[in-house]
């Protein structure tokens, strides 16, 4: 067998073997990658405000839509104005809008920015990632809504109709 | 070689590291680099995506067939940087290997066949493709990820290797015709055979 053969072959054994050594990582840490999944217990967190306080968010509490969104993110800052009026219109109902802000530390002025200047009243957490992370969010808007019992009952990836929103809602205050 | 005497895949993209003046001068004459670096862009991302790919999959039943596509789409997209480099090389090259020279009718016939220019640079990323794998390779070993020097160092050394293919390529391109400047590199128009080794 030549040489170039053999370096040839090596190469495509190469890049199998790291595909291989990663389909066992995968199948070792499923934890890790398995997707949050509908009807499991959502994450649980606890969050710093952009204005003032904290956030606690798992277990048992009031029906809860979380808002994973950037400021860099158009899809994102058109959906928000959105879920703010709909956090107003839901809020008597005892629901839960949360805005979840998945940038690094350093983009907070950014953050402050958007959030005075499109007049946004709901409660935005700052979440420099690993909250996003647990949540398995991979594009943004991602959205979540939780039930009563901290249930994931429904992902929204991208943006999302107010009407779906509002049936997914009423869907997680039906949830026993 | 293979039993009929063709060149294979493997003898090809190895012949790129180890024997870059024969196999580019053959692929002047009948490349398959688009072909075969097209496979080992694929076997790339299987490797560096294997993780993203399994989620999406895992995410199907969750949000639906769109989880699968963004997956797929955000695992092509890793190769973007490769498919761009290669591209940006074969036109630069098609540029630098310029016309032959006028026939008698006045036209000016381009140098190797179609297509050759393509072939040529998607064989000079091989190097950098060996390159980072053998990094991934060393680092996956050890179980840590590589320094930025290191890892400059690692790019360094695949770029100037890659370019140094690229060069040898442009040389081979140049002297298809046998009116160009000539290369001196003993390759000749290349028949698509290499001798063993």
């Amino acid at each position: 067998m030549s040489v170039s053969r053999i370096i040839g072959w090596a190469l495509v054994a190469g890049f199998v073997a790291l595909a291989a050594n990663n389909l066992v990582w995968v199948a070792r840490h499923r934890e890790i990658v398995e997707p949050v999944a509908l009807g499991q217990a959502a994450p649980s967190f606890d969050l710093a405000l952009l204005d003032a306080g904290r956030v606690h968010v798992g277990g048992a509490g009031p029906v809860t839509v979380i808002d994973f969104w950037a400021s860099w993110c158009p899809p994102c800052r058109a959906e928000l104005p959105v879920l703010d009026r709909l956090a107003k219109r839901v809020a008597p109902e005892g629901v839960r809008v949360l805005a979840v802000n998945v940038e690094e530390a350093e983009a907070r002025d950014e953050v402050s920015s958007f959030v005075r200047g499109a007049g946004l009243t709901l409660p935005v957490a700052l979440d420099g990632g690993p909250v996003s992370a647990r949540y398995r969010v991979e594009s943004l808007p991602t959205m979540a809504v939780l039930d009563g019992a901290g249930r994931i009952r429904k992902l929204f990836v991208g943006t999302a109709d107010e009407a779906d929103l509002v049936a997914a809602i009423e869907a997680a205050r039906r949830a026993p | 070689m293979g039993e009929r005497g063709e060149v294979t895949f493997a003898e090809r993209v190895g012949g790129v590291l180890v024997r870059p003046r024969a196999t580019l001068a053959a692929a002047v004459e009948g490349g398959h680099g688009a072909a075969d670096v097209a496979l080992l862009l694929v076997l790339k991302v299987l490797a560096s995506e294997t993780v993203a790919l399994a989620r999406a999959v895992m995410e199907v039943p969750l949000v639906g067939p769109s989880a699968l596509l963004r997956g797929v789409a955000h695992a092509v997209g890793s190769a973007a940087f490769d498919v761009a480099a290669i591209a940006v090389a074969a036109i630069v090259m098609r540029l630098l290997a310029g016309p032959e020279k006028t026939d008698l009718r006045g036209e000016l016939p381009r140098r190797g066949r179609a297509g050759s220019e393509l072939d040529l640079a998607a064989y000079a990323w091989v190097p950098w493709l060996a390159v980072s794998l053998a990094v991934w390779l060393a680092d996956t070993a050890l179980g840590r990820s590589p320094g930025a020097v290191e890892a400059n160092a690692a790019r360094g050394i695949a770029a100037c290797w890659a370019g140094a293919v690229w060069v040898l390529g442009l040389l081979a391109l140049r002297s298809s015709t046998g009116t160009g400047t000539g290369t001196g590199t003993g390759a000749g128009t290349g028949t698509g055979t290499e001798s063993g080794s």
